[in-house]
């Protein structure tokens, strides 16, 4: 049993932990805290964190044949940088 | 009765085959919304005089609705737990609290954009406009059709109890569920806040 409310602690602490990585997100853009030229980055950083905790904790992302499912979202992650990067040639 | 354990809800090869499949739809997913993601990004200044990001988002309203898609995940991925455990009454509450907060999710997304159309910014406006309507309604497409599945799923767990048929369904569900989440993760992101900057 103890085992069990572990998980749930975990699961309560890192939902929380999302809401307020999205609340200091917010409260970024709308003051003018940190420059414009990084503020894009930390935003991102932030985006992937939430990310991180969503696949790996809420979804299971490692558990038993691991590999095969990493693979798909990192292989499916790849394809998806590379449009988005040619893309954005575009505006060049 | 003895709850069954979370071993035996999914130790089927058949359960098993059918995640591991679904994990490879997500990864198709990815690619979806990475083209989506692509085009919205390379014509955001394209606003041919239209209204662009920074005057039609009205951010307090997007936190709204970014913490009532996060508190979904939330109690989908309590729903997820309860169901190993094989606890079905708070299984059904769990999920039936998932997909009321989905459609609370998709209703604040109508009113969002019922106002920009009202203010003139429809989808044929401008490029940036047709981009930003072409990936969010691709994304609240997704949320409708998560509420329709875990609701049918809601009348199968109802009818017949958790079983190894049941379980690894709503487990996939919720596989789906928190999938749109991570893609309203970067939404958030890189349209509303990035688009404020």
């Amino acid at each position: 049993m103890k085992k069990e409310n572990d998980h749930l602690t975990k699961l309560s602490i890192m939902f929380v932990t999302m809401i307020i990585l999205t609340l200091i997100a917010f409260y970024l853009v709308s003051s003018d805290w940190i420059s414009t030229n990084v503020l894009p980055y930390v935003l991102l950083f932030f985006a992937v964190i939430q990310v991180v905790i969503q696949l790996v904790l809420f979804m299971d992302i490692k558990e038993k044949e691991g590999r095969y499912r990493i693979t798909s979202v990192v292989g499916g992650g790849f394809i998806a940088l590379l449009t988005i990067f040619f893309l954005a040639l575009l505006k060049m | 009765m003895q709850a069954p354990a979370e071993e035996k809800l999914f130790s089927d090869k058949q359960a098993q085959m059918n995640i591991l499949a679904f994990w490879f739809l997500i990864g198709a997913e990815v690619v979806v919304f990475g083209c989506l993601f692509g085009i919205y990004v390379s014509v955001q200044e394209l606003t041919a005089n239209g209204p662009g990001p920074k005057e039609l988002f009205n951010l307090s309203e997007i936190i709204i609705s970014t913490i009532v898609l996060l508190s979904s995940s939330f109690t989908c991925a309590l729903g997820v737990y309860t169901l190993k455990l094989g606890k079905k009454r708070m299984t059904f509450i769990w999920f039936l609290l998932t997909i009321s907060l989905g459609i609370g999710f998709v209703f604040l997304e109508v009113i969002e954009f019922v106002a920009y159309v009202g203010e003139g910014a429809t989808i044929s406006t401008s490029a940036f406009l047709g981009a930003f309507y072409m990936l969010l309604g691709t994304h609240g497409a997704h949320v409708i059709f998560g509420v329709v599945w875990i609701s049918m799923l809601l009348i199968q767990l109802v009818l017949f109890g958790i079983t190894k048929d049941t379980a690894p369904k709503l487990f996939i569900a919720s596989l789906y569920w928190h999938f749109i989440d991570v893609i309203w993760v970067f939404i958030f992101t890189v349209v509303y806040l990035l688009g404020k900057v």
